[in-house]
């Protein structure tokens, strides 16, 4: 399953869906809401997205992780709208008959969600104030390639 | 021509819409959009500046042509996870 949502992700529901006799391995990874960023206290974070551009590239995203690893199934969910501390915020699952394929298909579709899927937090502090993270480096013009 | 310009998180905060009908020249491109965006709001020269552009939900260079009725969108720096 590949999807953005605005409700709460049932992590356990994905991972009971990617297992199968043929995988000897599962990985779930959870990106959750923390509470300091860059030494600040974050009380919430509100998420944009371009919904259905988002979800186009998290196939795609997806479909790549594919071509260089063996994988199983694979389910990727990212919320978006408002979530307080401690919600998950992002949810991938891989199977693969081994572990180094599906822990190195999580991590690499983890960094690439970060890279290119259109999805924007804005971190609201503790003191009332509120910024929207653009980070630095830009994204990567590497859209292109299998 | 009209596009339907589609602004997101900083961009959105800094224009105070995300949703703008442009109407642009014929055959103009991502490249030109670009200017034409920081002239109706001056304050988003930064942030478009650093920003990828998609064509019908999918990412294209600064030399993609516009078509009357498209989806444009500014993808400021994006921050998922």
């Amino acid at each position: 399953m590949i999807k953005l949502t605005k409700d709460t992700i049932d992590y356990h529901q994905l991972v009971e869906e990617a297992r199968g006799n043929a995988f000897g391995a599962v990985v779930l990874f959870l990106g959750t809401v923390r509470e300091m960023s860059e030494g600040r206290r974050v009380d919430a974070l509100d998420y944009d997205a371009y919904p259905p551009m988002a979800e186009k590239e998290l196939r795609g995203v997806v479909d790549e992780a594919r071509q260089r690893w063996p994988l199983g199934e694979v389910s990727v969910i990212h919320r978006y709208g408002h979530l307080d501390l401690g919600d998950i915020a992002v949810a991938v699952v891989t199977a693969s008959a081994h572990r180094a394929e599906a822990f190195a298909g999580a991590q690499w579709i983890m960094e690439t969600i970060k890279e290119r899927v259109p999805i924007w937090k804005r971190e609201n502090w503790s003191d009332g104030s509120a910024r929207w993270v653009h980070p630095q480096s830009a994204p990567t013009n590497d859209h292109d390639h299998p | 021509m009209k596009i339907h310009l589609l602004l997101f998180a900083g961009a959105a905060e800094v224009a105070g819409t995300s949703d703008v009908t442009m109407e642009v020249g014929q055959a103009a491109t991502i490249g030109e959009l670009r200017g034409k965006i920081v002239d109706e709001f001056p304050d988003l020269g930064p942030i478009v500046g650093r920003s990828m552009f998609a064509l019908n939900e999918t990412y294209v260079s600064d030399d993609a042509a516009i078509s009357d009725g498209d989806e444009v969108a500014c993808i400021p720096p994006v921050s998922g996870g």
